[in-house]
């Protein structure tokens, strides 16, 4: 009986979860929700020196082990938060290409098809370095691989920065 | 005759009316061109649903031989369902060509894991009831049930993370499908457990709740394909934008 219980209590959530998402695909959008109000700044240099690996290796000379791994733990974590940002932004950049590829003009249509593109391969690259920070988090050493990455989001970062200085910039880092 | 069961013959004669009506619009609309699994779907669940009917009322039909055609209909019809969901997961991806390759492969992983999911949960799920071939029919139907609702989840959340925008009309596909699914697993595990071996209250029930999802769905279903698609509305930004941030983004990928 008790897995007959679980599974209609899971199909319940379920259920109301669909009727959500159904919901919210119908609501117009608020002023609130214009995306450009919310693009993020994301600060490249402080982003550049969390995830530089001779600077980690100066911290690591320089400090006993626990205070270090104390300390990478928590560049880290701020550097995960970094990319989480940049992420949001790539979500918001998609909204504004998705209505824009509609557009009767073709060169905006096929500008924003581009966009639309490049934004989700952001988002792909972001969603595979969050798990990589993690790891470097747990295993110190294991981080060299993921900063190779770095060069590549240094490009996406900036990105985001032209999108601010594009778009009114709200909620900064 | 019962209320309960009046109420759910009822729902069953209209469910069957309501896919046909679908079926018509459906053709008229040239749907079958854009969506040829979820058109056929239709269309067989109307045919089978008016067969199912026809053998429940007529005297010379026996027993087995409509819990032949029952089987048939549910093998059937949860096939064509895992084929519509994938047939909405391919036109998502056809409009984001970067997440093709990706996507595909996490569909294929999701469906695996859910597979192995049931599997043992089929396994570990004790014997119920007296009669093993009822038994291994209700296990079915939750079995089922259980992978599409798990990949209609995936559908959702897939979109969801990558910010993914619907065509109205796959989105009240994968709607319906996952309003009749969520219920039917319901339904499906309540009666797997139970049971029963003749008709009573909790079939009755069951019943009426099931068939009551199968009108829903099919009204879900009419309303999205007689409305007309429209992108969703958000802020557009100055057009010249547009090439400066691809430009940029760009630099970024190809570098």
């Amino acid at each position: 009986m008790t897995t007959a219980i679980v599974l209609v209590v899971l199909s319940a959530i379920v259920l109301i979860l669909l009727i959500r998402v159904a919901a919210d695909q119908y609501l117009s959008p608020k002023a609130s929700d214009d995306p450009a109000e919310k693009i993020r700044f994301v600060d490249i240099e402080a982003f550049r020196n969390l995830i530089d690996p001779a600077e980690a290796d100066y911290l690591r000379n320089q400090l006993p082990a626990h205070e270090f791994r104390k300390i990478h733990r928590e560049r880290l974590r701020a550097a995960v938060e970094y990319v989480r940002y940049a992420a949001q932004n790539a979500a918001l950049l998609l909204k504004i290409a998705e209505t824009a590829r509609y557009s009767s003009e073709p060169a905006t249509a096929q500008a924003a098809e581009k966009l639309l593109d490049n934004a989700i391969r952001l988002r792909l690259y972001a969603f595979e370095m969050i798990p990589r920070l993690y790891v470097a988090m747990l295993v110190p050493r294991h981080g060299l691989p993921t900063m190779r990455v770095a060069d590549r989001y240094e490009q996406m970062t900036r990105q985001i920065i032209l999108l601010g200085v594009k778009f009114p910039v709200s909620g900064n880092l | 005759m019962p209320f309960l069961e009046l109420l759910w013959r009822t729902l069953w004669f209209l469910g069957v009316g309501l896919h046909g009506l679908l079926t018509l619009v459906a053709i008229k609309r040239g749907f079958q061109r854009v969506y040829p699994v979820f058109a056929c779907y239709i269309s067989w669940v109307t045919i089978v649903g008016v067969a199912l009917l026809y053998m429940d009322y007529a005297p010379s039909v026996k027993g087995n031989e409509y819990f032949v055609a029952y089987i048939v209909a549910l093998v059937t019809g949860s096939a064509a369902r895992f084929a519509i969901v994938y047939e909405i997961f391919k036109h998502i991806l056809n409009r984001y060509p970067a997440l093709s390759r990706s996507g595909t492969l996490l569909f294929r992983l999701v469906t695996v894991a859910l597979l192995g999911l049931v599997i043992v949960l089929a396994k570990l799920s004790p014997p119920a009831g007296s009669d093993p071939l009822m038994s291994t029919v209700s296990l079915l139907e939750t079995t089922v049930d259980i992978v599409l609702v798990g990949l209609l989840l995936f559908l959702f959340a897939f979109s969801g993370l990558f910010s993914l925008s619907w065509r109205s009309h796959a989105f009240g596909i994968a709607l319906g499908l996952g309003i009749f699914g969520t219920v039917s697993l319901s339904t499906s595990a309540i009666r797997a457990q139970l049971q029963p071996t003749a008709p009573n209250q909790m079939t009755n029930i069951t019943n009426v709740i099931n068939e009551g999802a199968y009108v829903i769905c099919a009204l879900i279903w009419l309303g999205y394909l007689l409305a007309t698609e429209r992108p969703r509305q958000t802020p557009t930004p100055p057009k010249h934008d547009l090439g400066t941030w691809n430009q940029e983004l760009q630099r970024f990928l190809h570098r």
